[in-house]
């Protein structure tokens, strides 16, 4: 079809407004009367904006959409001290509602939560020192946009350093966060986000001192996703606000955590079974972990598969799958070699050993048997060796558990250094675990998938 | 393309009637306190007030920022830093204006730094999946359909300072006093770039259409 002519095609937008003049609109008509292009061109123009008024905006905006925001614009407010947002019921009145928010990358909050959540679930008449503590809503700082198959990632977010110094323990975690997925942050925290020169992103979270201050430094690695594809964080929340929701009034703050885990999990084998049927994957392999790395100061647990034919590199090539994370309440991360699988957790015993009971269910044998096997050790350990018993103070498993100078792990009340750090107001939870290990009957055996409870 | 788009050009020859521009000022009822009312309570710290802007402007609000950022996730946070905005410059709205203008200043003066700042970042974004047993279902927020979609695709192709021209005036229905004042610029200046911005829009529409029906044809056996 002739394209219209361009005098009146000029004319369109004005006659579609109605603003010609009458003798315009004369004028007008008359051409299109005599010009099929020219008639043809308008009428697509007409149908053209007729379909764009389907853009024009419809529905009710979201209510957890205003209520995140009216939340953002009274901290504003009572940050600047200007236009505070005054209120007669709600969060704006004061007292804000304590709400369980598990983030997946802020450890620090995830120990605050961890202990407010075991206080008021728990039954146990020691309450953690922070039951009472007013919750702070976590906020998110940034989000993190992965580029695939081993790019660095690039951080937009706002930028924030610290306020002031503070005698810290510095703690190296290591994690990977999924495409897509926001950091948050508590209020009470300083975040600082740099860019290293390895292109790893560093980001430093420093906590204040609700229970003891510390730092965490986090370091986003150089990850391989096993497909395309996005967890939808979103999506993780809401299930774990519903598990929230449905779990912890009726069986408290254990069996919350392992249904969250058992959640994430599930998005953990579901993206393993989303990876695509074409092995495209890189010729050049993860690179080693750095010798400070905190790979050496996780709980790991390796089974030894040892092959009597050792892969040549070459067959090596492509045979390495890629690490799965679980986005669990601490980065668990199972490995697979050519030769071993190996199984490591970070945290202390009140997230490792919900994320171990999880992992008793998995499909995988190998995976339930290493976490039996592991399940099983902490049942030795705090139960138990006699030689013990009276002896060692228990230990809040709260503290991270750092011996760089062994480079190995050890159980934390053999740790010197980490008895060494412990202070006397935290809550003895060995002796609540072991309780609670008692009262539920759990039997682990070795080379056992099932659990009797 | 799925099988619910509309296969366009068979419409009546007769030329369609062009609809009556509405010329509202204001998205209030009659009932309502009008914009520069709660705008001004908003002003002197009135939580009600604020949020009554909000939940009133909030999806035209939303609408623009989506015609400019591409990842819907995003666009949800950079609605809200605009309410931000929004909330910290209300002491100096002044209800001789449009609020709503006012509004949409703010919004587009954001979303092109934003733009700006997303041009200069090697983001690449990823599909989405949705946590429901291993749907691959592209998992939009916004709701869109496919139809939508190619008419948000084809005003995406429209430049700037086009697109927004057109964004304001066809589909926030602002007239061309108020897309003036949120544009900053005179209305014969709007009104041109409207002009072209519509021109633009039918160009890549019609393109864009063109291809889908093409799709869809040899989807259901035509010929190559």
């Amino acid at each position: 079809m002739s394209r219209p002519c361009r005098r009146i095609e000029w004319s369109f937008s004005s006659a579609y407004d109605g603003s010609l003049t009458d003798a315009e609109k004369l004028t007008f008509d008359s051409h299109l009367a005599e010009c099929t292009p020219c008639r043809e061109g308008f009428a697509k123009f007409v149908r053209a904006m007729s379909d764009l008024a389907m853009l024009r905006p419809s529905g009710a905006v979201d209510d957890s959409f205003v209520t995140q925001l009216m939340g953002r614009v009274e901290r504003a407010g009572t940050e600047s001290g200007v236009g505070r947002i005054s209120g007669v019921s709600g969060p704006f009145a004061g007292g804000r509602r304590i709400r369980a928010f598990v983030s997946h990358a802020v450890a620090a909050a995830i120990g605050i939560a961890a202990t407010l959540a075991w206080g008021l679930a728990s039954k146990d008449p020691h309450r953690g020192p922070l039951a009472d503590v007013p919750r702070e809503e976590p906020r998110p700082i940034g989000s993190i946009q992965y580029l695939p198959r081993m790019l660095p990632v690039r951080f937009e977010g706002e930028d924030r350093s610290f306020e002031r110094n503070h005698r810290v323990e510095h703690v190296t975690e290591s994690f990977s966060l999924r495409p897509g997925e926001t950091l948050r942050s508590l209020p009470s925290q300083r975040v600082s986000i740099s860019l290293a020169e390895t292109g790893e992103l560093l980001i430093e979270i420093e906590r204040a001192a609700l229970q003891d201050s510390g730092k965490r430094v986090h370091e986003i690695k150089f990850v391989e996703l096993p497909s395309l594809v996005t967890v939808d964080r979103a999506l993780v929340d809401e299930a774990v606000d519903e598990l929230e929701r449905r779990v912890v009034p009726r069986l408290g703050e254990l069996d919350l955590k392992t249904s969250m885990a058992s959640v994430f999990d599930a998005i953990a084998r579901f993206e393993r079974g989303a990876a695509p049927a074409t092995t495209d994957r890189p010729t050049t392999p993860l690179p080693d972990p750095a010798p400070d790395e905190p790979e050496q100061d996780t709980e790991s647990v390796s089974g030894d598969l040892t092959r009597n034919d050792s892969p040549t590199p070459s067959a090596l090539e492509g045979a390495f799958e890629p690490a799965t994370f679980i986005a669990g309440t601490t980065p668990t991360t199972i490995r697979r070699e050519p030769d071993r699988t190996t199984l490591s957790l970070q945290g202390g015993l009140s997230t490792t050993i919900p994320e171990l009971i999880a992992l008793l269910d998995d499909e995988d044998a190998e995976i339930a048997d290493l976490a039996a096997a592991r399940l099983a050790t902490i049942r030795e350990d705090l139960e138990l060796d006699p030689r013990l018993s009276g002896k060692l103070s228990p230990l809040p498993p709260a503290v991270e558990v750092v011996d760089r100078r062994e480079g190995a792990f050890l159980p934390w009340f053999k740790n010197p250094f980490v008895r060494e750090k412990a202070t006397q107001r935290d809550v003895p939870a060995a002796e609540r675990w072991t309780r609670w290990w008692r009262d539920n009957g759990l039997v682990i055996a070795t080379g056992h998938r099932a659990v009797d409870r | 393309m799925s099988d619910d788009v509309e296969v366009l050009g068979n419409h009546e020859t007769a030329p369609p009637v062009p609809p009556t521009r509405m010329d509202r000022t204001s998205l209030a009822d009659s009932h309502d306190p009008p914009d520069d009312e709660l705008a001004l309570r908003a002003a002197a710290s009135d939580r009600d007030a604020f949020e009554s802007l909000v939940r009133r402007y909030g999806p035209h609000l939303q609408a623009v920022v989506d015609h400019h950022v591409g990842d819907p996730h995003r666009g949800l946070d950079v609605a809200q830093e605009i309410w931000l905005k929004v909330f910290r410059a209300l002491p100096r709205f002044r209800p001789e204006g449009s609020f709503r203008s006012w509004l949409f200043s703010i919004a587009l003066n954001h979303v092109r730094d934003a733009a700006r700042s997303e041009r200069r970042s090697r983001v690449m974004y990823l599909d989405e999946f949705r946590f429901s047993g291993g749907s691959s279902l592209r998992h939009d927020p916004r709701g869109r359909t496919e139809e939508k979609a190619v008419i948000e695709n084809a005003l995406r192709e429209v430049s700037e300072p086009f697109r927004s021209a057109v964004i304001l005036v066809d589909v926030m229905q602002l007239s061309y006093e108020e897309a003036a004042e949120s544009l900053g610029c005179r209305i014969g200046t709007v009104k041109s770039r409207v002009n072209r911005g519509r021109l633009a829009f039918r160009d890549e529409y019609d393109r864009l259409s063109s291809g889908a029906t093409e799709r869809r044809s040899l989807r259901d056996g035509g010929h190559a």
